[in-house]
């Protein structure tokens, strides 16, 4: 069995390197700093940033919708879940999403939404994948998301499972302007600022950027493969 | 390991070259080359070069200093919470992989595409111990099913036609004969996903891993990456040694150039950053995370100067699209798990040159490969190297036979000076005109009739071009070289 350091002493071999590495001086960086200035730039940006992110997200196959309001902003969602004949959606619990009251619209239209989590309501942990395979559509709000490339960030956590954009064929995600960054580069310094004071960063996440697609079969695209088909994006500007 | 067909090369290449379905099939990558293409332009030649030139720098500080990024990449993982295993060979590997699958009594593993896992066989070794490994990918499950090896990085059965794929599903799956490529895929998501619900395991490759945060980086366009490492209990990640990247903020440089460079998107579906196992605040995830790193020939890579570089690939695929060779030949002649251009240097280093001694041949050096590949390795210079190495290498495996070394022999005597080439050329013009149709060589007598079998030579034009190089007039700032 090869141990750690036998292996790299292979590649040690390998570079003509004898012994240890010598430490490679990684430069100090203000992370917190940096973060507070990349906001007030973007914050400057809103504008050019929101046209940017619509004409990318058009471009990558979401659904846009931009709307005014969180009141607007439900009226949407539950506009796309009653055209679509759903029957239960899964939602995660992320602050905005909260706000918007989505559990009484549905129900209001006879839809069922279920909290997908195993922290604060009754679900055992163990129903969280049944009940999320067999929703139509999985809500979700986003940590950010980047205009350059449309990427919808998801941080999974307490109340924000992972499963919710992922098993069910359809998924809203709901975005609020002021989340809204230029490019992958922004995201990841506001990530660094946010986990900087954390022993085990959480670096779990994923970038949605469209439906789920492949062109395996003969080059021909085709949607939704494993993941939702169908994406949409709710942008709040208000 | 999967079995090495390496020395079947010519074989395996004149049946690619008569079967028409798979002419056509090769005919689709122009989609590819166009994609790119396109993708490029919007982003910018300028920019494209500046992001190329950043990404050739952060892959020459990795690799400089390989260990010292591997070791933090592990340190990383396991202060996440992960188990890092460092594999010398694909032995040792399946191994470990096999002992996890064990000791969490797993019946079924999803595997999401991944060239490593590929280069393990680890799906053989999983169904000899009675696990079922089900390849997830579209293009994936369709060779699993034909029991073939991928055709292509990043399009595993680009090689198959709509009816073929309809009768193989018809054959093992049951389902009724589809011309329909939608219902086709739909028939893929329905069985494959009972399979991820019920998977004990899940195995992913890494496209990339950063060492200052110890995460993998999967980039996919079917879900069935984010489903294979989120919802077993137990992920599992391959990866080769080089594909370690220092920090998070070189996805910047590296994911665009990987995704444009493939299929010409601006970015896939789902970018997956996973970080050892769920955490004790999530709410899903797997609840162990292992990440096998693989040396398996890689150090030797390592070791020679020479082909150092080509542990820089980040597998877009292009050079495979660009190249002329595997335009005609197909993926299979290549005999192993990476076909093309990159396969012909990899596949020698990794295998061993003596067996994959016809692979390094199997390439017109022209360059192609060169120019589209991101991080701009000099495949062709690593062909010649290896090439060299066949023929007369420290290991001396393949001996230049005698009609090659005559051949040799003379053409050094003909370039050798000025007036034997002038001449040579005359002869040539003279010599030609019975073989030629139009601006080509149909046929080359014997012993350069295998050349010519399968491509045309060019006619030795009437006017060489060293006179009509004379004729032109150069603009004076163009004199000189452009470099490269
Ligand atoms: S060698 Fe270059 S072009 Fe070929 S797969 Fe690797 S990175 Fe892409």
């Amino acid at each position: 069995m090869a141990t750690k350091e036998a292996f790299l002493t292979t590649v040690r071999e390998a570079l003509a390197k004898g012994g240890q590495t010598p430490a490679i001086l990684v430069p100090e960086v203000d992370v917190i700093q940096n973060a507070t200035d990349l906001r007030k730039g973007l914050a400057q940006r809103k504008d050019a940033l929101l046209s940017q992110l619509q004409k990318n997200a058009v471009l990558q196959e979401w659904n846009v919708v931009t709307v005014g309001s969180e009141a607007e902003a439900r009226d949407a969602v539950v506009a796309i879940a009653k055209g679509l004949d759903a029957d239960l959606v899964v939602r995660t619990s992320h602050p905005m999403i909260e706000r918007l009251g989505l559990d009484e619209a549905l129900a209001a239209s006879s839809i069922e939404s279920v909290l997908l989590t195993s922290r604060s309501g009754n679900l055992a942990p163990d129903r969280l994948q049944d009940i999320a395979a067999r929703a139509d559509i999985g809500i979700t709000g986003v940590d950010y998301v980047i205009a350059e490339t449309a990427s919808a960030t998801l941080v999974s956590r307490k109340g924000m499972t992972r499963m919710s954009s992922l098993l069910p064929p359809v998924h809203i995600a709901v975005a609020h302007i002021d989340q809204v960054v230029e490019n992958l580069g922004d995201l990841l310094t506001l990530r660094e600022a946010e986990l900087a004071e954390e022993d085990a960063p959480n670096w779990y996440m994923n970038l949605v950027s469209g439906p789920s697609k492949t062109a395996d079969i003969e080059q021909t695209i085709v949607i939704g493969v494993h993941g939702p088909g169908e994406v949409h994006l709710v942008i709040i500007t208000g | 390991m999967p079995s090495i067909r390496t020395k079947e090369f010519t074989p395996r290449a004149s049946e690619a070259i008569n079967n028409p379905t798979i002419q056509e099939s090769l005919g689709r990558l122009s989609n590819f080359r166009q994609g790119r293409e396109e993708a490029i332009a919007e982003f910018g030649q300028e920019r494209w070069d500046e992001y190329k030139k950043r990404a050739q720098e952060i892959k020459h500080e990795t690799m400089e200093h390989l260990d010292h990024y591997l070791d933090m990449l592990s340190t990383n993982v396991e202060r996440a919470g992960g188990h890092v295993f460092f594999a010398h060979d694909v032995q040792e590997a399946n191994d470990y992989v096999a002992g996890v699958a064990q000791a969490n009594n797993v019946k079924t593993v999803i595997k999401s595409k991944s060239m490593v896992s590929e280069e393990m066989g680890i799906a053989d070794v999983l169904e000899s111990m009675g696990i079922e490994p089900v390849e997830t990918d579209l293009g994936e499950y369709i060779i699993q099913l034909a029991k073939e090896a991928p055709y292509h990085i990043i399009a595993p059965a680009l090689h198959k036609s709509k009816e073929e794929v309809s009768e193989l599903f018809e054959r093992i799956l049951g389902t009724p004969a589809q011309s329909d490529i939608t219902a086709l895929a739909a028939i893929a998501r329905k069985v494959l996903r009972e399979k991820f619900l019920k998977a004990d395991m899940g195995m992913t490759g890494a496209n990339f891993g950063v060492a200052e945060t110890g995460t993998i980086v999967m980039v996919t366009n079917e879900g069935n990456g984010r489903m294979s490492s989120s919802l077993p209990k137990v992920h599992v990640a391959t990866m080769g040694m080089e594909r370690v990247i220092p920090r998070l903020a070189d996805l910047s440089t590296f994911l665009p150039l990987l995704t444009r460079s493939a299929t010409g998107q601006r970015i896939t579906s789902y970018v997956s950053f996973a970080t050892g196992p769920r955490r004790s605040d999530e709410e899903d995830g797997p609840e162990a995370f292992h990440l096998v790193i693989l040396d398996n020939g890689r150090s030797n890579m390592l070791a020679d100067p020479q082909l150092r570089e080509a542990l820089y690939c980040i597998r877009c695929g292009a050079c495979l699209n660009a190249c002329p060779v595997y335009s005609k030949v197909g993926g299979h002649a290549y005999g192993w798990v990476y076909p093309g251009p990159i396969g012909a240097v990899v596949t020698p280093s990794l295998v061993g040159v003596p067996i994959a001694k016809d692979l390094p041949f199997a390439s017109t050096l022209c360059g192609a490969c060169r120019e589209v590949c991101p991080l701009n390795i000099d495949i062709p210079r690593m062909l010649l190297k290896l090439r060299s190495d066949a023929n007369e290498g420290p290991k001396g495996t393949r001996k230049a036979n005698r009609v090659e070394a005559m051949v040799m022999r003379g053409w050094r005597m003909t370039v050798g000076g000025p007036r034997m080439f002038t001449m040579a050329g005359k002869v040539a013009t003279l010599l030609q005109w019975p073989l030629s149709r139009n601006r080509f060589l149909r046929r080359l007598p014997p012993p350069l009739s295998g050349w010519t079998r399968s491509r045309d030579f060019p006619k030795v034009a009437a006017k060489p071009f060293r006179s009509r190089w004379a004729a032109m007039a150069l603009p004076p700032s163009k004199e000189g070289s452009d470099g490269d």
